[in-house]
């Protein structure tokens, strides 16, 4: 039995999660578009956090695909957990003055930082989000408009895209062996 | 690895399009387990050369 609070509720959520995944998605398209703009190869770490970065956003998704389950945030949840490690970590190579930076600040921040501070946010906001008992009622589960399903599709049609781009530039930089520390030009154009 | 990481991702983004939720949650567990090995790893061989 569905009430008027339970579909609320529902849209409520289903619009913070399409909010988290616009911005993860858009925060995966300016990395790429950095690295096709201003040449800034990135390294062994920033694709690490790229790799983090898709599978928050292949969490919203699977809640958004196919309803509602903590599984989903589970992912999401592992996914920033693991992108703030490796952003943390790349923040802490440069911590000592005069050891330098990894590519030019953005806002007054490195990407890598920048990485660390959405993780964070991420992780805080999709824990609340996973605390609202009343989302994973099955009842609730077919509830959706037509521009909902097909908001859903140019979503996922957005992400794979991003990611077909990303492992062709993975496959440029790095081949099929171990990626270069500090990467200056693509492999395969040697 | 980084290359069989990255399709590994792109294989569970196709398999959750097409609605196949068992099979997207299988793969990403396997990529969470070999990318934090990878990080491990590259935390490790750094440690190495720095002690």
């Amino acid at each position: 039995m569905r009430t008027t609070d339970d579909i609320t509720i529902n849209k409520i959520d289903k619009l913070c999660n399409i909010f988290e995944l616009v911005l993860v998605i858009a925060i995966l398209f300016l990395s790429f578009a950095f690295q096709i703009i201003y040449h800034e190869l990135p390294c062994p770490l920033c694709l690490f956090q790229r790799l983090g970065f898709f599978g928050i956003a292949l969490g919203f998704l699977l809640n958004l695909r196919f309803g509602f389950r903590p599984s989903h945030y589970s992912v999401v949840i592992l996914s920033a957990l693991y992108t703030s490690f490796v952003a943390l970590r790349q923040i802490a190579l440069h911590i000592v003055p005069g050891t330098g930076s990894y590519g030019d600040p953005v806002f007054g921040f490195h990407l890598y930082t920048w990485s660390f501070i959405i993780a964070m946010v991420v992780l805080t906001t999709t824990t609340c989000l996973l605390s609202v008992d009343r989302q994973y009622k099955k009842s609730l589960y077919h509830l959706g408009h037509y521009f909902f399903k097909i908001l859903v599709h140019g979503l996922f049609a957005v992400t794979v895209l991003l990611l077909g781009l990303n492992v062709i530039s993975v496959y440029l930089e790095c081949g099929f062996k171990a990626c270069p520390e500090n990467p200056t030009g693509y492999q395969q154009d040697k | 690895m980084m290359l069989f990481l990255f399709s590994l991702m792109l294989l569970s983004a196709l398999f959750a399009w097409r609605g196949w939720r068992h099979g997207t949650l299988v793969c990403l567990s396997i990529l969470l387990i070999l990318a934090a090995i990878s990080f491990y790893d590259d935390i490790t061989t750094h440690l190495a050369i720095a002690l």
